[in-house]
């Protein structure tokens, strides 16, 4: 019954479970597990260490020269990286992926779950309710950002601005106001996202003990309370994933600004990896551009701790 | 000392990378500097050479593929396969492709990227005598030069220029296009009102903000850069009054900066939310599409910009111009087909097809060019279609980055004389960087 | 799970002996509830779709209604060619295929390895799993731009592939084949990282009784546990394959010929440099999100809470 929620692989549970068991046939067992540990890891692991290792290291490695694709690169020690710390634009786009993360993955999350939720249990209309969700990440981002922009008319034929209308507000220039821009695009990645973290939600339900559920029934626990006892720290797993995942995708975010705004205006909504984009395939500064993915690798890993942080931890990592 | 430096970080990244030698220098097996013939006879000619182009989208392939290449397979024997990517793709395209060593024979690009190509070598130069015996308008041939010499030609052009709506001067009594800055001020002015904007200027369906500026700049008698492409221009005089132009038309309502129509929206001018406007040739498809009325004749009157300092007025100019790969193993196959695109009958077939408008207007009759009141007009003067990007090598890491610093003027982030030194400061920087 | 029932219990208690009249009223209160989520999720799911739904009328409108002022909401005469001419635009029987085949095998490649790696990483203890771990997470975090150049050079360089020698030098590699297509980013290290968490929530117990059992490691991982994590595989599966079919960016680098182009590349054309046509975009990218509709309404059926519990016990 404690399956479920009980930490994974290392656990002392799992140990005892199998010390009744003659040692010899134990330490059988664990060379077996060894060995298949490797094996089972070893293609994907493989794969990327060649897809990704050595392409990372290639990016490092260049991120120490000035090349420009052309010309032979040229060793240039820490150029880079100082170039970097007094780039203002550059800072300013990782805060504007700060904000964008900081405001919209928690809102996002939280829609997410509540979506699921609402989803997992059988009402009419189930399945339609789970496409409608959904079909913001289904539709390709290049599609989701054009539509956007009709939505986000400036004149009154923008929905956005319809819909503003009604209540008396209006009409707004969405994207044209660097003080606004952010804060659109903001709304669209919260609408965009909400999609991928219900599924996962949803998945990650499916493998909620329905014994559980049972059990806050015989203790007369009611919805609000079965959500926040029961169905919050079955999900912990998923909602790990979900916020580290989250957080890589936002900083990552470049079909949608590159269609939306270009960045702009004035570099208001300028985000890291169009930065980089910008530098390595408009300026040729093939260097300096690894060096600024280096430093945004660097800002992620040290997200991702601190994510670990807030949600406690999976389990035994 | 940096010799060794790099032999070592050679090695590193070989050992790392385990792809040799091959990966750095990748075109090895080319010699860039063989040089291009475009005089060899035509059954000299052999091979297959290829063609990276970001034009002849969708339906407009099979014209370039049956009406285009097939006359000039036929007649050669040369193969050519195309590579067409999207305008927005087209720099990841290009980069990878020489970092690979395995760049097309033939490459389009846009205007301002010729000198940077040019100046970093993937460029072949162009002998002049072919140049001068195409007999071009020396404006459109301007943005193919690097140093003096030639490393591109123009195959088609998309002018910009300004928009009227007649009804709409007709009911305020004005009965010429302006001719000055200054009258084009007023006018604008006395258009506004009743939910029309009096000029709009800004809105996307015709360039970005940077390029919205550079066309001003070029009505004040200004330039970006020197001659040379070495030194900076645009922060000079002309730059102030274009970006003071700018902002005193939107303080007195006339451009209103939030007007902005995105891709694939109709223009405020196209819905008579605006009574004069900055129009491209290639806005004609969506007008015929969205609104035809206004291609109707009569329906829509058009005038190039006047100029600020009582000089010619201007037409902004960009374009598609193809260029050879100086890494092509087959550069004269290459070259032979660069002179078939660029022969008046094919100009005509090809710019029919993709709705631009050919670099000369010595083109056989053609119906579909002639069908566009925007393309009649630009190709009527295209001897003011002066005001171009670019024009330094340094200009692709200039291009974007300079789109946020005009936006930070109109927007009132930036005073203009930061503006000006922002502008300078880029450019002087992206300069300082050629090797 | 000891934690979750004590704090359960300690909150107000509805007490137990209940009278009729109480349950009636809490069957109404219960009704109420269950009307009003119904009420929210009309709202917020049609909310959640508008820009969909705004994309579907706009793929069967008339190009002059976008520029009238003001549009009218709904298409007044409904041009269902808009689809017929957006599918002439382009070979986009090729592209469909093309695309079709590169999302399944996305889907199948990481169904097979990345569970395989999921599963080790989540329940099988070896030296190396946590560092395994980390490192699948930190390639999420290598943004496609980083590292664009070196792939590239690596497909462009594979060995004695399209003319090149044993150094990789000579001819073009893989370029504009299917390997360049399929290999590079044929395991997502997300999906591996994905696979890991869905392994974690199922029960240790279940795997050192089968050992008792004397079922062999691998048995374990494809016959007892992985069928535990169903709705996951399909997860996986279904993303995998949404990935491959909107993949757009890297076909288009690494290929030059016509039949080697993916969907996403056909609906691009639709954008060119001064026009958009936008009613044939709205039909391209409608049509293009059909098969992912279908295909995921299929899949939700399988997400049937209690699904995966019932292997538990």
């Amino acid at each position: 019954m404690s399956a479920a929620v009980s930490p994974g692989p290392t656990t002392p549970d799992a140990e005892r479970v199998a010390a009744p068991d003659a040692p010899v046939r134990r330490r059988s067992v664990r060379t077996a597990e060894r060995r298949w540990g490797l094996i089972l890891a070893a293609p994907a692991t493989l794969h990327t260490l060649l897809w990704i290792g050595v392409p990372i290291i290639v990016a490092i490695v260049l991120s120490f020269t000035a090349y420009d694709i052309i010309h032979a690169p040229e060793f240039a020690g820490l150029e880079n990286y100082a170039t970097i710390f007094t780039d203002g634009l550059f800072w300013r786009s990782v805060l504007h992926n700060a904000i964008i993360a900081g405001v919209g993955i928690p809102i996002s999350m939280f829609l997410a779950l509540v979506f699921a939720v609402m989803l997992n249990r059988a009402i009419p209309g189930q399945g339609i309710f789970r496409v409608m969700v959904f079909l913001p990440h289904i539709t390709a981002t290049v599609a989701v950002a054009m539509i956007w922009l009709w939505i986000y008319n400036p004149s009154e034929n923008g929905l956005m601005n319809v819909v503003l209308g009604v209540v008396g507000i209006g009409p707004l220039p969405f994207l044209t106001n660097p003080d606004l821009a952010l804060a659109s695009v903001i709304l669209v990645t919260i609408w965009q996202g909400i999609g991928l973290k219900m599924l996962i939600y949803l998945a990650a339900l499916q493998g909620v003990d329905g014994q559980l559920y049972e059990a806050a029934d015989l203790d007369g626990a009611n919805f609000v309370q079965k959500f926040f006892h029961v169905t919050v720290p079955m999900l912990r797993p998923a909602t790990f994933f979900i916020l580290i995942t989250a957080l890589i995708a936002n900083f990552q975010t470049f079909d949608l600004i590159y269609i939306l705004t270009e960045g702009g205006p004035a570099n208001s909504t300028s985000v890291v990896t169009y930065r980089i984009y910008q530098t390595a395939f408009q300026e040729f500064r093939v260097g300096l551009a690894n060096a600024q993915s280096v430093i945004l690798l660097l800002i992620l890993i040290v997200l991702a701790f601190l994510s670990r942080k807030i949600v406690g931890g999976t389990d035994g990592d | 000392m940096s010799f060794s430096r790099r032999t070592l970080l050679g090695t590193t990244g070989a050992a790392a990378v385990g792809l040799g030698a091959a990966a750095c220098g990748s075109g090895g097996a080319l010699d860039p500097d063989v040089p291009l013939d475009l005089a060899v006879d035509d059954t000299d000619l052999a091979g297959s050479i290829s063609l990276l182009t970001p034009d002849f989208v969708g339906d407009d392939r099979p014209v370039l593929d049956q009406e285009v290449i097939a006359p000039f397979t036929e007649r050669t024997g040369i193969d050519v396969s195309v590579d067409q990517v999207d305008w927005n793709k087209l720099n990841e395209k290009i980069s990878t492709g020489i970092a690979g060593g395995i760049i097309a024979d033939l490459i389009m690009t846009g205007v301002g990227w010729t000198q940077p190509f040019a100046e970093k070598g993937i460029f072949a130069e162009i002998p002049a005598d072919y140049i001068e015996g195409l007999g071009f308008d020396e404006s459109v041939l301007a943005p193919a030069r690097f140093e003096g010499k030639y490393y591109s030609l123009p195959q088609a052009l998309d002018l910009r220029f300004l928009a009227y709506h007649p009804e709409m001067f007709a009911a305020k009594g004005i009965t010429e296009p302006p001719t000055s800055m200054d009258e084009l001020a007023e006018v604008a002015l006395e258009l506004t009102g009743d939910g029309v904007v009096g000029f709009d200027y800004l809105s996307g369906s015709a360039g970005s903000a940077r390029q919205a500026f550079v066309f001003l700049l070029y009505a004040f008698g200004g330039t970006m850069f020197s001659e040379d492409g070495l030194s900076t221009k645009l922060h000079e005089e002309p730059g102030r009054l274009t970006l003071q132009w700018m902002l005193d038309r939107m303080d007195d309502g006339s451009i209103d900066y939030d007007m902005q129509a995105a891709e694939g929206q109709p223009s405020p001018f196209q819905q008579k939310k605006a009574a004069m406007s900055l129009v491209a040739t290639g806005n004609w498809p969506t007008w015929m599409q969205m609104t035809p009325e206004l291609c109707e004749e009569g329906a829509a009157g058009v005038f190039l910009m006047p100029s600020g300092v009582g000089g010619d007025p201007v037409m902004f100019q960009g374009g598609t111009f193809i260029s050879v790969s100086s890494l092509s193993q087959n550069k004269d196959a290459a070259g032979a087909f660069m002179k078939h695109m660029l022969e008046p009958e094919f100009l005509g077939i090809a710019n029919a097809a993709t709705g631009k408008v050919p670099p000369t207007p010595d083109i056989p009759e053609n119906e579909e060019i002639q069908s566009s009141l925007l393309t009649r007009f630009g190709l009527e003067n295209l001897e003011y279609a002066g005001a171009t990007e670019g024009g330094t090598a340094g200009y692709m890491q200039i291009r974007t980055n300079l789109d946020g610093i005009v936006e930070g003027c109109l927007t009132r982030r930036a005073s203009v004389e930061e503006t000006l030194a922002d502008m300078k400061s880029l450019c002087d920087d992206a300069i300082s960087r050629l090797r | 799970m000891a934690t979750d029932t004590r704090s359960l219990a300690a909150p107000t208690r509805p007490s137990a002996p209940a009278g009729r009249t109480r349950t009636k009223s809490l069957r109404r209160q219960r009704r109420l509830a269950s009307t009003a989520m119904l009420v929210f999720l009309v709202v917020s799911s049609l909310v959640m779709a508008a820009p969909f739904l705004w994309m579907a009328l706009s793929s069967i409108r008339d190009p002059t209604e976008l520029a009238r002022v003001p549009m009218p909401l709904i298409p007044e005469d409904l041009r269902w060619e808009n689809y017929t001419e957006a599918l002439t635009r382009a070979p986009f029987g090729v592209y469909a295929r093309n695309s079709f085949i590169l999302a399944t095998a996305a889907a199948l490649l990481n169904v097979a390895f990345g569970s395989a790696c999921g599963y080790a990483l989540a329940k099988l203890r070896f030296r190396l799993a946590p560092a395994v771990f980390g490192w699948m997470v930190a390639c999420i975090m290598i943004p496609f731009y980083a590292t664009v150049i070196p792939v590239f050079l690596m497909v462009r360089h594979m060995p004695l592939f399209g003319g090149n020698s044993i150094l990789g030098a000579g001819g073009t590699g893989w370029i504009d084949t299917w390997w360049a297509l399929i290999v590079p980013g044929a395991i997502s290290p997300f999906m591996v990282f994905l696979f890991r968490q869905f392994y974690v929530s199922t029960p240790s117990e279940l795997i050192e009784a089968a050992r008792l059992d004397g079922v062999s490691e691998f048995g374990i991982y494809t016959r007892i546990v992985t069928p535990l994590i169903k709705p996951g595989l399909l997860t996986v599966a279904l993303l995998s394959f949404e990935a491959g079919w909107n993949n757009f960016l890297w076909p288009l680098l690494v290929t030059t010929s016509e039949n080697l182009r993916v969907i996403q590349v056909g609906i691009s054309s639709f954008r060119q440099e001064a026009a958009t046509d936008w009613h044939l975009l709205m039909a391209g990218t409608t049509l293009a999100a059909v098969p992912m509709i279908v295909l995921f309404l299929v899949f939700q059926r399988y997400f049937v809470q209690g699904f995966a519990a019932s292997g538990i016990k």
